[in-house]
């Protein structure tokens, strides 16, 4: 028997409560978190100096935050019009999902832009952004330098 | 197998302790803990440990931190190619990757079909759950690697190669994953970069 016929022989024998135990183990990709997590302290474009103390309230953050993203996307693709990877990196810290309560305004011209090459993955770095900052907020910097 | 028919591999941490405190741990087992909250515990294609091959490039990167930069260490797997159970090749075997797609493509059914029955709602699918059911079958575990890469557009120069606009990528990044009980697969080489 090949390899992919024992494969799908056994898939066949996992129970419905098995895939969605496993289903539920997972969540989205996490590729570039680890990545994310050990640049933290190191990356000079975007860190939590940018935020400044006073910026409790969530709406500020958010605009804060978005702003120097913004800033930081301008910078790196003056040096790689490629490099969705950095921006990409910057949404990946956050297991929070909080893409109903996101304002659409806030990203909306991200998403038109058309000098990235995935408008997708803009939006979807984006969307984790925005969660990295609510988790900030709502767990407190100690945790998330616990994290790093 | 002789050294020079074996891959070459590297691996990079951070910047702390000896010498021989790095020869000693290295390679770290990175684990993959799928239930926990944390991103950071959770591995592109489960537990293991994780190499860029052929080149140090890739490996400059990763665990860097301005102040301390990191450490590359270059080791020499004991894998080969020409063993059918010795690398899982989802970034050159076209074989591999027919079969994890189509594997994919009937886990993804069977997944969404139990999500329906339940009443769940799941995230999106990812590489390490389909590599976790995988490895649930006893003749898929006997491979001893993974080897991947991704879709990053860093460091990747794409060469066009006509005027037809099709090109080729060039750089890369190839990973490779050693599960943890092929240890013994991995010889280290050399401290090949240390500081910043």
């Amino acid at each position: 028997m090949n390899i992919l016929s024992s494969l799908l022989k056994d898939l066949d024998l996992m129970s419905d409560d098995d895939i969605l135990e496993l289903a539920m183990r997972h969540s989205e990709s996490t590729f570039y978190a680890e990545e994310f997590v050990s640049n933290f302290n190191a990356y000079d474009d975007v860190s939590l100096s940018n935020f400044s103390t006073n910026s409790r309230l969530i709406d500020l953050v958010i605009n804060e935050y978005y702003m120097v993203v913004t800033e930081a996307l301008e910078r790196n693709n003056k040096r790689n019009k490629n490099n969705i990877h950095d921006f990409y990196l910057l949404g990946q810290v956050s297991t929070l999902d909080v893409r109903n309560t996101t304002p659409t305004s806030l990203y909306s011209d991200l998403i038109s832009s058309k000098r990235y090459p995935s408008r997708m993955g803009v939006m979807k770095a984006f969307h984790t952004s925005l969660s990295s900052v609510q988790s900030i907020c709502t767990s407190g910097l100690d945790s998330l330098l616990k994290v790093c | 197998m002789g050294l020079l028919k074996m891959l070459t591999a590297f691996h990079s941490c951070k910047n702390s302790g000896s010498d021989d405190f790095i020869k000693e741990k290295t390679p770290f087992l990175s684990k993959h803990n799928s239930n926990s909250a944390s991103n950071s515990d959770r591995k592109w294609l489960t537990t293991g440990y994780y190499f860029w091959l052929d080149s140090k490039r890739h490996a400059e990167k990763w665990n860097y931190n301005e102040k301390d930069g990191n450490v590359i260490v270059k080791f020499k797997l004991n894998l080969s190619y020409e063993n059918e159970y010795d690398i899982f090749d989802l970034a050159g075997n076209a074989n591999h990757q027919d079969m994890f797609t189509e594997y994919m493509k009937k886990y993804k059914e069977r997944r969404d079909s139990a999500a329906q029955k339940k009443g769940r709602k799941l995230s999106n699918i990812v590489v390490s759950e389909i590599i976790e059911a995988m490895l649930r079958n006893a003749t898929f575990a006997k491979f001893k690697s993974i080897k991947c890469n991704d879709d990053r557009n860093s460091g990747v120069t794409k060469i066009p190669f006509d005027d037809d606009k099709l090109c080729m990528p060039i750089g890369q990044a190839f990973q490779i994953c050693v599960f943890e009980r092929n240890k013994n697969t991995i010889i280290f080489e050399d401290i090949v970069h240390r500081g910043v």
